[in-house]
């Protein structure tokens, strides 16, 4: 019966008994281990544990170094006495001086607290005042800006009066250029006979010189319209006069327009034999009539009508 | 009559001493000592209006030296006696820190109160 553990009855004692003490062995260090075990909780004994996180709390805080050092290095002393009454187990003894360590860190911690809230009442004196001192620094302030301002307004209001002098005088210089005339109406420019053949339609080249100086101004001063308005003397039908008048103002458009002013702003009119500005009785009374006048607006492009 | 012989003098003086030191050296083991501190500690804290901010830490404080005492006079061991007396001297000693503390802090809140109220008010536009 080869392969079968036991050849005989007496193997089989042998085994039997030795099975025993193995089991014996077994049990008893089974019981050691939970004695051992018991030892070893004694070191998580619930007072040591809170004193170790009360202490460990007091330590960590910056308040309690600042304030309460003395308190913490006391339940430090203390929670030192209950780790070696513990590992003596001395269990009565262990959590007393857990218990000392524990109070004596919530100690710590409310000194510091005592001593944060104190300073917080002292400061507070001097963060008042100093709210004071900022309210006044900030009223100086506002009244130092309310002057500025109002010098600043003042100043400005006085640059643009100026500018606007300025401009006006501008204006005034160009059209005096322009040899306009002052009318109820605007200014004015008069373009007479002579620059017109006669019963013609048609500008003569001395009327260049002053179509280019109203061009470069209507160009400047874009915010102006004008009106061409012609007349005629009193020779002829008022029918063949008034589109005369009419064909000269158009021939005037046409020439601002050729200079770059833009059409739309250019209107004309004309008015025939009427509005006579001398008599028509004689030739150099007749040659007054004959004209074209460009009437300006005024900087808001209104012209008052005829 | 003579005076006492110098050796005589310096064995009083060293007996004193020796019973001196020895006091000094057991003190803090003495009862006594320990019921003094606690009773002393509780008085501190009740000044410090524990009673008022504190109870809970003060009651303890006072239980325990009830015990302390109550054992001191029977036949149990002195040291259970001392060590319940210093553990309601601790707890007497947080008592009256605890209420310190929460006296400031509430003067503290007080103080923060009307140093915002100054701001407001100094804030506030004056036009």
């Amino acid at each position: 019966m080869n392969g079968t553990p036991f050849s005989n009855k007496h193997d089989y004692k042998r085994y039997a008994r030795m099975n025993n003490q193995i089991l014996t062995s077994t049990a008893l260090g089974g019981a050691i281990a939970l004695i051992l075990c018991g030892c070893a909780t004694t070191s998580i004994d619930p007072p040591l544990v809170a004193a170790r996180d009360e202490v460990a709390k007091a330590q960590a805080s910056p308040d309690v170094a600042r304030f309460a050092q003395a308190d913490v290095d006391r339940a430090r002393g203390y929670l030192a006495g209950a780790e070696l009454a513990d590992k003596r187990h001395d269990m009565a003894l262990a959590a007393h001086q857990a218990y000392l360590a524990t109070q004596t860190a919530r100690l710590a911690l409310a000194t510091a607290d005592e001593h944060v809230a104190q300073d917080q009442v002292a400061s507070a004196g001097g963060e008042r005042q100093q709210i004071q001192l900022d309210a006044r620094a900030r009223e100086v302030d506002a009244a130092r800006d309310r002057t500025v301002n109002a010098e600043g307004r003042a100043k400005q209001a006085e640059a643009s009066a100026q500018s606007a002098s300025a401009e006006a005088s501008d204006l005034r210089a160009e059209l005096a250029e322009l040899h306009a005339m002052q009318t109820a109406r605007g200014p004015m420019v008069r373009f007479g006979d002579m620059l017109f053949d006669t019963a013609g339609d048609r500008l003569k080249p001395g009327a260049d010189q002053t179509l280019d100086r109203l061009a470069g101004f209507l160009v400047a001063h874009p915010e102006r319209r004008v009106l061409a308005e012609g007349y005629t003397d009193s020779v002829g039908t008022a029918e063949f006069n008034q589109a005369l008048s009419q064909r000269r103002a158009q021939s005037l458009k046409d020439a601002l327009v050729a200079r770059g002013v833009a059409g739309t702003r250019i209107d004309v009119a004309g008015f025939g034999r009427e509005y006579a500005v001398a008599s028509n009785d004689d030739a150099g009374g007749r040659q007054l009539n004959r004209r074209v006048e460009v009437v300006m607006s005024d900087s808001s492009g209104q012209i008052a009508a005829r | 009559m003579t005076s006492p012989s110098p050796t005589f003098i310096r064995l009083v003086a060293a007996a004193a001493l020796a019973i001196v030191a020895a006091g000094c050296a057991t003190a803090p083991a003495r009862p006594t000592e320990s019921f003094v501190r606690a009773r002393a500690a509780i008085e501190q804290a009740d000044r410090s209006g524990a009673a008022e901010y504190a109870p809970l830490d003060l009651a303890a404080a006072r239980d325990k030296l009830a015990r302390a005492e109550a054992e001191s006079g029977g036949s149990q061991a002195p040291v259970r006696a001392v060590r319940l007396a210093d553990e309601a001297r601790v707890d007497a000693e947080l008592a009256g820190e605890r209420a310190r503390a929460k006296k400031a802090a509430r003067a503290a809140n007080e103080v923060d109160k009307s140093v915002d109220a100054l701001r407001v008010e100094a804030e506030r536009p004056t036009t």
